[in-house]
């Protein structure tokens, strides 16, 4: 399984490793710069010095060095060998080490030329190329030993024209050079392993509020959502994660809350229904040869099936009601001539109390709004109304405009039989007044639906009771609330 | 036997008012919690069947009314509501016994039946009255021979109040009680024919004295009869 722990780890070490090799090879750099300057500079001092030994004398060139020389002007008793050409390239005088091996003749009259060289007896070497102009000979110089070449006519001497080349051993140069890189890199590696080490033992403790997460997570359990994690003791990085977290189970948790609610709500709610129909059905059936009693069963079963018809056409509306995301299509709707439209609708079916609708609604009032919801609470509103009110008393529907950007619709009817603390209750789920519950054509599911849509809508909804009992539900519509609702002035 | 019934459904009211009516009770439904105090005031029955959830009043607080106000007819609750807290808070406030919707019928009759045998203190269900048996758990009569007697429920109510309270003369009126309904209440010549006839279907089982007549009073069965 991936572990940020171990990729972390994995990665550093690699980290580290680059940088190990990076500056070790950047030491070799640095230090094959500083020590090839100071050996040039060295080797550039004893070619200066053996130049010394070369002189003029009248047309030719006395040489004073010997192969034994060379040693003693090293001070690290390393290998030498010289080469002596004049600027026509003839060879004056080489080492005898050389045999019939030459020099690399790398002439320059301006600044002396070094190179890296292979030899066949030293191996490896560092070489310089001097260009030189001879002193002239003096008296005092003695002449034992030394070579004397004449200088043939075709070669100018009006400057430099006799070249020195000295090369020397440089495998003690490379030896070294290695020792102080492995030196160099056995170093960074061991300061590179003891900070992974302590990068590591950080990184063990800067997961320790994971381990810690982790096992607050593992004891979340599914069948009680309202446990919380606690964010006091985490890093404040993973707050925004586990806040989220904690407000997903919760929202779960409410979610869960409001099914069971509304599983045992549905679950009680059909137990009387299915009660009657169990009933009707068997009393029927044991006393069969009673028409009469058969006939008033049949009847029962149709009037408690046309119930339950009802009951699952307003769980299903309170189901769309209620879902998270609903889709609202918005017209232009004629408040006045919509209302009439609704009421008229609804008294055709039924109008048993003989109500009177008085639509006080200016006609040219328009709101935009999805209609069919709006259509849905006002004939929930109304049907409350036919079932409720006194008998053919009137049916108020008026709009305020409140002068701050709102609207209020409000419907109101004269409610004999409703108590001040029946307001309280009037939204709930499968509350019923009590004319409703006993009669069983209401499911108590008609105002719940009429919130939850006037909620959607982006309403606000509000029941009142006054003393004269008369009952009223406002629909504030707020002002251009884009896309749900918007208030056209014109009322 | 007088049943009332406090239910706000109206189905359900119906219904169980007709059958029991079939079987033979005297029935009286009611709709609200303040009819059923009102009735229950007012008439001796021997079993209430209490619904919880009334649109008037909790059945609770029914109940607690009547058994403050030293009201100890048998209760049985009748509710949709099924939690063990309501079941125990029922039977802790004075009901007899709890069923919980939907319910069978059949069942409903054996615990009304029940209730009324604990009412006369009977632990067995069939009753021996001379030659005749008496099952008051299925309402049916057997004569001498095992034979199943074809009795009318107002017939049969008659003989099993009488024979449940042997030994006592009983009113017209307390016989009317045994076969009153809500929908229909027979008059006194009409208890007295239900009696005649009930005679005759005894004496054609062979106990032709049985039921006897406490003249200007009323009814009864001997307790030697037993």
């Amino acid at each position: 399984m991936k572990s940020i722990r171990t990729d972390i780890q994995r990665w550093l070490i690699i980290a580290m490793a680059a940088i190990a090799l990076a500056g070790a090879i950047l030491s070799l750099i640095i230090y094959s710069i500083v020590y090839t300057h100071q050996i040039d500079s060295e080797l550039e001092l004893r070619a200066r010095l053996l130049s010394k030994t070369i002189s003029r004398q009248g047309h030719g060139i006395r040489i004073g060095i010997d192969d034994s020389d060379l040693k003693r002007i090293s001070d690290i008793g390393c290998d030498a060998v010289y080469q002596i050409w004049l600027s026509d390239g003839s060879v004056l005088a080489k080492s005898a080490k050389l045999g019939r091996e030459n020099l690399p003749t790398s002439f320059s009259s301006i600044r002396p030329v070094f190179k890296n060289i292979v030899l066949k007896d030293i191996g490896s070497a560092r070489y310089i190329c001097l260009a030189i102009t001879p002193r002239i000979a003096l008296p005092s110089d003695s002449s034992l030993g030394e070579d004397y070449c004449s200088i043939p006519p075709e070669v100018s001497t009006a400057g430099p024209y006799v070249f020195l080349g000295l090369a020397q051993e440089r495998q003690w140069y490379s030896s070294f050079m290695l020792l102080c890189i492995a030196i160099r890199f056995v170093m960074i590696l061991v300061l590179l392993s003891l900070v992974v080490s302590w990068l590591s033992k950080c990184i063990d403790k800067s997961f320790i509020p994971f381990a810690e997460l982790n096992d607050q997570l593992l004891q979340l359990n599914s069948l009680d959502l309202n446990q919380k994690i606690e964010i006091d003791n985490i890093p404040e990085e993973l707050v925004p994660a586990v806040s989220a977290l904690n407000k997903f189970t919760e929202n779960i948790q409410k979610s869960f809350s409001r099914e069971k609610r509304f599983v045992n709500d549905v679950a009680h709610e059909l137990r009387t229904p299915v009660a009657e129909l169990r009933l009707a059905c068997e009393v029927g059936a044991q006393w069969s040869d009673d028409p009469v009693l058969v006939r008033k069963r049949f009847e029962e079963l149709r009037q408690t099936s046309l119930s339950m018809e009802s009951l699952v056409s307003s769980l299903l509306a309170l189901r769309r009601a209620e879902r998270d995301k609903v889709v609202l299509t918005e017209k232009t709707v004629y408040l006045y001539q919509f209302i009439d439209k609704c009421w008229g609708r609804l008294i055709q079916i039924s109008n048993p109390l003989g109500l009177v609708l008085e639509n006080t609604v200016d006609d040219s009032a328009v709101i935009t709004t999805d209609d069919e919801k709006l259509e849905i609470i006002l004939q929930n509103l109304f049907g409350n109304a036919l079932s409720y009110a006194s008998y053919e008393s009137l049916v108020k529907v008026s709009l305020k405009d409140n002068n701050n950007g709102y609207c209020t619709l409000t419907i109101s009817n004269e409610a004999p039989n409703m108590k001040k603390d029946d307001v309280t209750h009037i939204f709930e789920r499968f509350w019923r007044g009590s004319k409703s519950s006993s009669d069983g054509s209401h499911s108590g599911l008609g105002m719940s639906i009429v919130k939850q849509l006037a909620e959607v809508l982006g309403t606000e909804l509000s029941a009142d009771l006054s003393d004269d009992e008369t009952f009223s539900i406002s629909i504030k519509f707020p002002p251009g609330l884009d896309p749900t609702v918007r208030v056209n002035r014109r009322v | 036997m007088n049943i009332l019934i406090v239910e706000d459904s109206k189905v359900l009211r119906s219904s169980l008012a007709d059958g029991l009516a079939k079987l033979g009770y005297a029935v009286d439904a009611v709709a609200t919690g303040g009819e059923g105090l009102d009735f229950a005031r007012l008439r001796e029955y021997d079993t209430i069947i209490l619904d919880l959830m009334l649109p008037d009043r909790d059945g609770l607080s029914v109940l607690k009314e009547l058994r403050d106000s030293g009201k100890l007819t048998h209760v049985l609750i009748l509710s949709a509501r099924g939690n063990v807290e309501d079941r125990v808070q029922g039977l802790q406030l004075g009901a007899d016994d709890y069923m919980i919707k939907p319910f069978s019928f059949e069942e409903l009759c054996a615990r009304i039946a029940s209730l009324t045998r604990r009412k006369y203190q009977m632990k067995n269900p069939e009753v021996k009255v001379g030659k005749i048996r008496i099952n008051t758990a299925v309402r049916e009569v057997f004569d001498g021979d095992g034979n199943i007697m074809h009795l009318t429920p107002g017939e049969y109510s008659i003989l099993e109040v009488l024979v449940l309270n042997r030994g006592r003369v009983l009113t017209l009126d307390k016989l009317m009680d045994a076969v009153h309904n809500c929908d229909s209440t027979p008059g006194p010549n009409v208890v007295k024919v239900m009696v005649c006839n009930l005679r005759k279907r005894l004496a054609n089982a062979g106990e032709e004295d049985l039921i006897r007549t406490k003249r200007g009073t009323g009814y009864y069965i001997t307790r030697e009869s037993l």
